[in-house]
């Protein structure tokens, strides 16, 4: 098996399996444009630091032999589960920032499933929240006037039961 | 629709809010780029997104202004159905099957909002607007002091249940009424029906609800079926044909 080395945003130089790295459609079609012989070159990612990598590349090794996502980006389903296999919730127990971190890795590296479990890692996190208690978790502002959020309780009656 | 185009749009979206700021606090969250917002917030039952589009101006931009990929969402006994076909339509909410509100985004992005409680229903044709495919109906027995009363939201022209609604009227209940959310009013059929003679027990708990639209009239079908039938749809039982007179001249 061809081992290819993937350098990180600081710099660090990691050995990845040519197949486990393929997980990246990013990494794959780069490997195909130039041949696939990157034997002695360091593929530099330059948005994703060494500890990013590295958990990405984690994922990668454990999920290497799964079959290939759907292509087809219309096929959702109207109700979307957020089911997560157990090694996957295991994995995505990193705090928010690391989560975060993975998401955006996994969306530059073009890694459809990792992304797909990051973004439901989140949404979980959302459910059965209360408006505020969202902000809290995520450390979000609160960006409204207080007209506005006058307007948007006014609003939100509807949907409280 | 794809999240490409989902992105495009996105990236398009304004802001309601007046003041120019930085939405999101969270440096890692406010570096996350749209469609991975709109990709997280799409998990979401449309009840956490209504909880979700309280939080900031993002989050409310992206659930308000999204497209028919959140139009259905279910979370344990509520179910909310969207109805964004119609791009002035945010969405009604219903719950153990019975609409109970809905809100409407208006061409000035102002969000108007009306309980089933609120009689003066915007304007809107919902015959022509088509931002309904399927009725929303069902059976609610927890309205005010009412026996029992069925709500119905959406396009009813060709509206068809095809569900049989599990309904258990209560004993003693005789009356049934009807409030359906249609055009410019709101439309109130109030029937009878004496359980003991009209209803054999098998039918009691299931009945088939469709509406249809004769000369301006409203027409209210109900069929009520075997259980048994149920499975294989068959419909050619009895049927109670039912007239809807507006609210107005009930009054």
């Amino acid at each position: 098996m061809s081992t290819i080395k993937l350098l990180s945003s600081d710099n660090a130089e990691l050995a990845v399996d040519k197949e486990v790295a393929e997980r990246s459609i990013l990494i794959k079609n780069m490997l195909e444009d130039v041949g696939g012989d990157m034997s002695d070159q360091a593929i530099p990612i330059p948005n994703v630091n060494e500890a990013v990598l590295r958990k990405v590349i984690e994922w990668c090794e454990h999920h290497k032999s799964d079959p290939p996502p759907p292509a087809d980006e219309d096929s959702d389903s109207r109700k979307k589960s957020t089911d997560i296999e157990e090694w996957d919730q295991k994995f995505m127990q990193v705090d928010q920032e690391m989560l975060f971190e993975i998401i955006l890795a996994a969306n530059y590296l073009d890694i459809k499933p990792l992304l797909d479990v990051g973004c439901k890692t989140v949404a979980n996190m959302i459910k059965g929240k209360s408006p505020e208690e969202i902000r809290k978790t995520f450390n979000i502002q609160n960006d409204f006037t207080p007209e506005e959020e006058d307007q948007i309780r006014r609003e939100n009656e509807w949907a409280e039961e | 629709m794809g999240l490409r185009k989902f992105f495009q749009s996105a990236s398009s979206l304004k802001f309601k809010t007046k003041k120019p700021k930085a939405p999101l606090i969270n440096a890692i969250l406010v570096k996350l780029p749209p469609e991975i917002h709109i990709e997280i917030l799409s998990y979401l039952s449309l009840f956490d997104q209504g909880a979700a589009s309280q939080v900031c101006g993002l989050w409310r931009s992206i659930i308000l202004r999204s497209g028919e990929r959140f139009r259905y969402s279910q979370n344990g006994p509520l179910t909310f159905h969207k109805l964004l076909t119609d791009p002035g339509w945010r969405g009604c909410i219903i719950h153990q099957g019975a609409v109970l509100s809905w809100s409407f985004l208006g061409d000035d992005e102002s969000v108007e909002s009306h309980t089933w409680r609120h009689k003066n229903a915007r304007k809107v044709n919902v015959f022509t607007s088509g931002f309904l495919n399927e009725p929303a109906i069902a059976p609610s027995s927890h309205i005010e002091s009412l026996p029992c009363s069925l709500r119905v939201i959406g396009s009813c022209v060709t509206a068809d249940v095809r569900k049989p609604i599990k309904w258990k009227p209560t004993e003693g209940d005789t009356v049934m009424h009807f409030v359906l959310y249609v055009v410019q009013e709101t439309y109130h059929m109030v029937t009878m029906y004496n359980r003991e003679e009209s209803l054999p027990p098998v039918l009691r708990h299931n009945l088939l609800f469709s509406f249809s639209e004769t000369d301006g009239e409203l027409v209210a079908n109900i069929d009520l079926c075997y259980p048994e039938l149920l499975g294989i749809h068959d419909r050619d039982m009895e049927v109670w044909r039912i007239s809807l007179t507006p609210a107005s001249l009930l009054h």
